[in-house]
């Protein structure tokens, strides 16, 4: 199990390589760095290395993006987001069958949201509409600022408090 | 957006865009759409707050026990709210548990109003036993980020320190009380064991003429009893750490004889009083009857190892808590230099009785040096026993491997003398 982010990494890695038609332009050597990141954090199991690890095989979608195929970026960029996912759910603690089939129940959600969502991207990618530079700049503002309000909606509020207790029974 | 993974999610699919714009790059922004898709959901399926939806309650029964029984903890947590949930919960069980049978952890799907319920039974040690919460993980239908909390449910189990039955031992009483008892006190009055013959006075009853006195002396005789009154006893438990440096064990041993020596002597009718020395001056104020020896043995299922520079030494001893007269009865293995205070607590007219849990494993090492370490500890060990029985204070060593009973049963003359 602990194997499966690396191997959903590898699959985008390959991926992007074969997008490119198998090049062996030793350029494309430090597209195996992400690879090399997933591997650290099945290795060291920490959080850090597995966040390191998104950003590197979001860093390769976005070059392929820019470089290639708008097609395979999208790809690289979902497969990603199923290794973060599946790397989220390995963390899950419980008993044998049941933390099985929750994980398992676990990677299909992520799987359809990560392909529902580059569905989206190809949709919008084939859907032309014409925007001025600072309209777009201003739909995205306010798309931000949407976000932050529900967010923050959405946080928790209140607290518990917290610090030392006095205790009953003798002073030590 | 609590979560740190939501957090970068979210700062990236900013980042993104804003780069996206910054080159003018249509297909980089399609790349963020999955990114923002992806955190849409998270965010909108995530629980911010599982502890608001969730209940726990924890049953621990029975909440008092002895040493060596079994304790059964069911932990109740209820979905009050109106979707059903996923949650994974995982019991803290507080160190000195051994879990024997059932499940401390689980994962339970949660209808509303349902409750899922982990119950284990645990074998407890000796003090008190505080469970504080029940870690909760609440997921997400889409898993992608769970929420974490800690509900408190407290709970206690009072372990009680075993108390061995069948203990014949009466205090040999320097000061009686004015209350019956099992002390011999050294008068005339209500008791079993003869005195001596006296002249009839008024008010003797008939029934204690002793004929053949009469006979002898030609004169009314009575027969005289010795009266058996209650005593105070003080039972002062050793509790620094340094004493039992190389055997810690033999503290809880110390603790089973001190919480049996208070019920037998409470159940004859003595005033007992316990002090704990050694971290702190812990004193249970001296006391009759059922509820003082409850008060006694919750005090010893609480008592504990400690250091402390002022009562390093057992010199120390308040002997103002203790009134003149009464029966010291010292729990501990002693260290060098632990006669002199005794004997001083001696020459002061207390009776004092030092009981000396030994034995269990010897301390490591191999080879002729550890030998020679072991001899030695073993000499200054004879030297400081033969000090205190010089210092007037009665000395039984107790090894461990033996009930106390059958210990006491032997050292019974030179106790009660």
């Amino acid at each position: 199990m602990p194997l499966v982010p690396l191997l959903f990494a590898a699959a985008a890695v390959l991926l992007a390589w074969s997008a490119r038609g198998f090049p062996l332009d030793p350029r494309w050597a430090p597209a195996l760095l992400p690879l090399g990141l997933w591997g650290a954090a099945a290795l060291r199991r920490t959080r850090l290395w597995v966040h390191l690890g998104f950003l590197g095989l979001a860093a390769l979608a976005g070059l392929l993006a820019l470089a290639g195929p708008l097609e395979a970026g999208l790809g690289v960029m979902g497969l990603a987001l199923m290794a973060w996912d599946s790397a989220d759910l390995l963390g899950w603690q419980g008993e044998g069958r049941a933390l099985r089939r929750a994980m398992g129940r676990g990677c299909l959600r992520s799987a359809l949201v990560a392909g529902a969502g580059c569905a989206l991207g190809l949709a919008a990618a084939r859907w032309r509409l014409r925007l001025p530079f600072w309209g777009l700049l201003g739909v995205v503002f306010l798309a931000w600022l949407a976000l932050w309000a529900w967010t923050h909606a959405l946080q928790e509020r209140g607290g518990e408090a917290r610090g030392n207790r006095s205790e009953s029974g003798p002073m030590k | 957006m609590s979560h740190p993974k939501l957090r970068l999610e979210f700062l990236l699919f900013l980042g993104w865009v804003f780069v996206a714009l910054g080159l003018r790059q249509p297909g980089l922004l399609a790349l963020a759409l999955p990114l923002g898709w992806h955190l849409l959901l998270a965010t909108a399926l995530a629980r911010p707050r599982p502890d608001q939806e969730l209940e726990a309650t924890r049953r621990v029964h029975p909440g008092r026990a002895q040493e060596g029984e079994t304790v059964a903890v069911t932990v109740e947590v209820r979905n009050k709210g109106p979707r059903t949930l996923e949650v994974f919960l995982q019991d803290e069980v507080p160190p000195g548990l051994e879990v024997l049978e059932g499940r401390t952890a689980g994962t339970f799907v949660v209808g509303p109003g349902a409750a899922a319920v982990l119950s284990y039974r645990v074998r407890a040690a000796r003090g008190v036993h505080r469970f504080a919460r029940v870690g909760v993980e609440v997921r997400e239908p889409l898993g992608l980020a769970p929420s974490r909390a800690e509900l408190p449910c407290p709970g206690q189990a009072l372990v009680l320190p075993r108390v061995e039955r069948g203990l014949a031992l009466e205090p040999g009483a320097r000061r009686a009380l004015p209350v019956p008892g099992t002390a011999r006190s050294r008068r005339g009055g209500l008791g079993v064991e003869f005195l001596g013959v006296r002249e009839l006075r008024p008010g003797d009853l008939p029934r204690k003429l002793a004929w053949k006195a009469m006979a002898r002396w030609d004169a009314p005789m009575v027969v005289e009893f010795v009266e058996e009154r209650a005593t105070e006893v003080a039972l002062i438990l050793d509790t620094r750490r340094r004493v039992y440096r190389h055997r810690p064990e033999l503290f809880e041993h110390a603790v089973r004889a001190a919480a049996t020596l208070a019920h037998h002597f409470l159940r004859q009718g003595h005033r007992v009083g316990l002090l704990q020395y050694g971290t702190i001056l812990d004193w249970v104020f001296p006391g009759y009857g059922r509820r003082h020896a409850e008060r006694i043995l919750r005090e010893l299922a609480r008592a504990q190892l400690g250091d402390s520079e002022v009562f390093a030494e057992l010199a120390h001893l308040p002997t103002r808590l203790f009134p003149a007269g009464s029966l010291l009865v010292v729990l501990s293995p002693l260290a060098l230099g632990d006669e002199e205070a005794l004997g001083r607590l001696a020459a002061r007219g207390y009776r004092v009785w030092a009981i000396v849990p030994e034995g269990g494993a010897p301390a490591g090492g191999r080879g002729r040096e550890a030998e020679w370490a072991r001899r030695i500890v073993d000499l200054e060990r004879t030297v400081l026993l033969r000090r205190v029985q010089r210092s007037r204070a009665t000395v039984v060593v107790w090894p461990v491997d033996r009930p106390l009973a059958a210990v006491l049963r032997r050292a019974r003359r030179a106790l009660c003398r």
